[in-house]
């Protein structure tokens, strides 16, 4: 019991931040039918920025030497900034392309951004230990949790809520709903595109910041490539959730999460480094039951 | 002086607005959809816009709005010509639409999908709200304010399609084929629904409809259209007495796809 217990707060927190990052995805694909794949280079540059450009292998910090609170709200706005740049610059003028032209378009911007990391930092992965105690161990009902897991868990619950209420309560909120469901008739009303799009990078690029600090927390580590690895379990979260649903993507973040965990159980030893071979296995399995996601957005046409 | 400002008060304060077609013509490749067409609408008047399939009614209706440029002639909405605006410009403007399929943001509820409408001025949630409220009671929907859009009856879809295209606040309404698929008593709700338009929003209606009870109990003036030409534009009395009307559009088998409602 207690096992099975372990393993799902491993499953939610690792489903944590998959569902941040698909929410990320959903709510930009929704409006603007971009898959943006730069997601995880913006996780990855909110990681970067706690470090200052430097090729040796010991760290120096920069945004990471800031006293918390500090810390935090630069590198939220770090990567919201550059959140908000990349659309302005790389996906606002393509707004009216092929869906498939806005997707090369956004691979062209993450490997960009990798590869600008790597001209600052070099791709060597840097060792950071970040908020040392929060890593600690904790006991909870006889469960031994790390109090990052914790941590990682009652965020996104709080963003996961926060996010709801302001879809539902702003203005730009619900015109970013509306938006998503049709863009064209949501402009015939007077929404204006930018503000609805801009909103929705700003909010990818926020979730960004957070996931960034609490996966560096997590893993100690500053690497070019989590980003990009990130972002295709969490596009992969998008897809299972169903495209343009938003529940659905953080759905399916956590199920993602889930069947990483559960397998990271069940698999026999000499297999768990090809965990994600498994985890890519369940997707398409998943995908094969329910082409459209597990929340298929309805759209009955009346003739 | 007084007393003078308050009489005015039902004039809505400014002169009347005027949108007005002149000479619009507009060929695809070599097939002229529409040839040298002229329509006026003054702001608080109900114009019907009749036809058979294919006269060019839509394609006038796509025009006015800045979703067809036309080839030759000019849209001007109180003396500025609209030429070159996209949709959503055209709509910022004043110049609003109603689709035959109802596009409401299914997902949103029939409030929500008023009030999305009503950011155009830089309202704040709160009076797009309440603005949204206002529309829902004068048309009757308050009960259906807290529906999802997605699960309402055609009837009630409609009305909510316009109800939402007066959010807006426009200075005219084009609707296309409101009344199609609706019962008798949906379309006498419609009816009335329409009627009060101009004297509840300060706006004028063009209503583009083949059911002719709608279009004759709601309508001041007609304009009738075959194969791309405006062949009249009158009374309704002098609309269904005009022979040449009669002949293009009564006479032909489109007065019975009337649904019954034709004139015969």
């Amino acid at each position: 019991m207690a096992h099975i217990l372990q393993v799902l707060v491993d499953a939610v927190s690792l489903g944590s931040l998959f569902a941040l990052v698909s929410l990320s995805i959903g709510l930009v694909f929704g409006i603007m039918r971009l898959i943006n794949f730069a997601q995880g280079d913006f996780v990855t540059i909110g990681a970067y920025s706690l470090l200052a450009p430097a090729a040796g292998a010991t760290p120096v910090l920069f945004l990471g030497a800031l006293p918390w609170p500090l810390m935090l709200v630069l590198v939220l706005t770090v990567v919201v900034v550059l959140a908000l740049l990349t659309e302005r610059i790389a996906f606002r003028p393509l707004r009216n392309a092929e869906p498939a032209t806005l997707l090369v378009s956004s691979f062209a911007v993450s490997y960009f951004l990798q590869n600008l990391v790597i001209v600052l930092y070099t791709s060597r992965p840097k060792a950071l230990s970040l908020g040392a105690e929060i890593s600690n161990v904790v006991n909870v009902f006889g469960l031994r949790v790390a109090g990052i897991q914790l941590l990682t868990i009652g965020v996104t619950a709080v963003l996961l809520v926060g996010i709801s209420a302001f879809l539902r309560f702003t203005s730009l909120g619900l015109q970013m709903r509306a938006s998503a469901e049709n863009f064209r008739m949501a402009r015939l009303l007077g929404v204006r595109a930018n503000r609805v799009i801009a909103g929705a990078f700003a909010i990818a690029g926020f979730l960004g910041g957070v996931v960034a600090l609490l996966l560096t927390v997590q893993t100690g580590v500053v690497d070019v490539r989590a980003g990009a690895t990130l972002v295709v379990f969490g596009f992969f979260a998008t897809v299972i959730g169903g495209m343009g649903s938003l529940v659905g993507a953080a759905l399916g973040g956590f199920l993602v999460g889930t069947v990483s965990a559960v397998l990271q159980t069940i698999l026999p030893a000499d297999v768990r480094p090809f965990r994600d071979a498994f985890v890519f296995a369940a997707v398409i399995l998943i995908l094969l039951v329910r082409p459209r996601g597990i929340i298929a957005s309805k759209s009955k046409e009346r003739v | 002086m007084g007393m003078q400002n308050l009489s005015s008060g039902g004039d809505f304060g400014r002169a009347p607005s005027r949108l007005v077609a002149k000479g619009v013509t507009v060929t695809f490749g070599g097939i002229t959809a529409l040839s040298d067409v002229d329509l006026e609408l003054e702001q608080a008047e109900i114009v019907g816009l009749i036809g058979p399939n294919g006269a060019g009614k839509t394609t006038l209706v796509n025009v006015l709005t800045g979703f067809q440029s036309p080839t030759r002639g000019t849209v001007e909405l109180d003396g500025v010509d609209l030429k070159g605006d996209r949709p959503f410009r055209v709509a910022a403007r004043g110049v609003s639409r109603t689709f035959q399929a109802g596009r409401l943001f299914k997902r949103l509820t029939v409030r929500e999908n008023l009030e999305v409408a009503g950011f155009h001025t830089g309202c704040s949630r709160r009076q797009a709200r309440e603005s949204a409220d206002r529309i829902l009671e004068q048309m009757n929907l308050t009960a259906c304010a807290d529906t999802i859009a997605g699960s309402l009856n055609y009837g009630h879809e409609r009305r909510v399609g316009i109800g939402r295209a007066l959010a807006t606040g426009p200075k005219f309404v084009l609707m296309d084929e409101p009344a199609s698929g609706m019962n008798d008593a949906e379309c006498e709700e419609l009816v009335a629904c329409i009627l009060d338009i101009p004297g509840q929003f300060g706006c004028g209606v063009l209503l583009i409809e083949h059911n002719m009870t709608v279009i004759l109990k709601a309508c001041e003036r007609i304009q009738v259209m075959d194969g791309g030409r405006r062949i009249a534009m009158d009374r309704p009395d002098a609309i269904v007495a005009d022979p040449r009307v009669r002949a293009a559009y009564f006479g032909t088998r489109h007065a019975t796809s009337a649904g019954g409602n034709g004139i015969h």
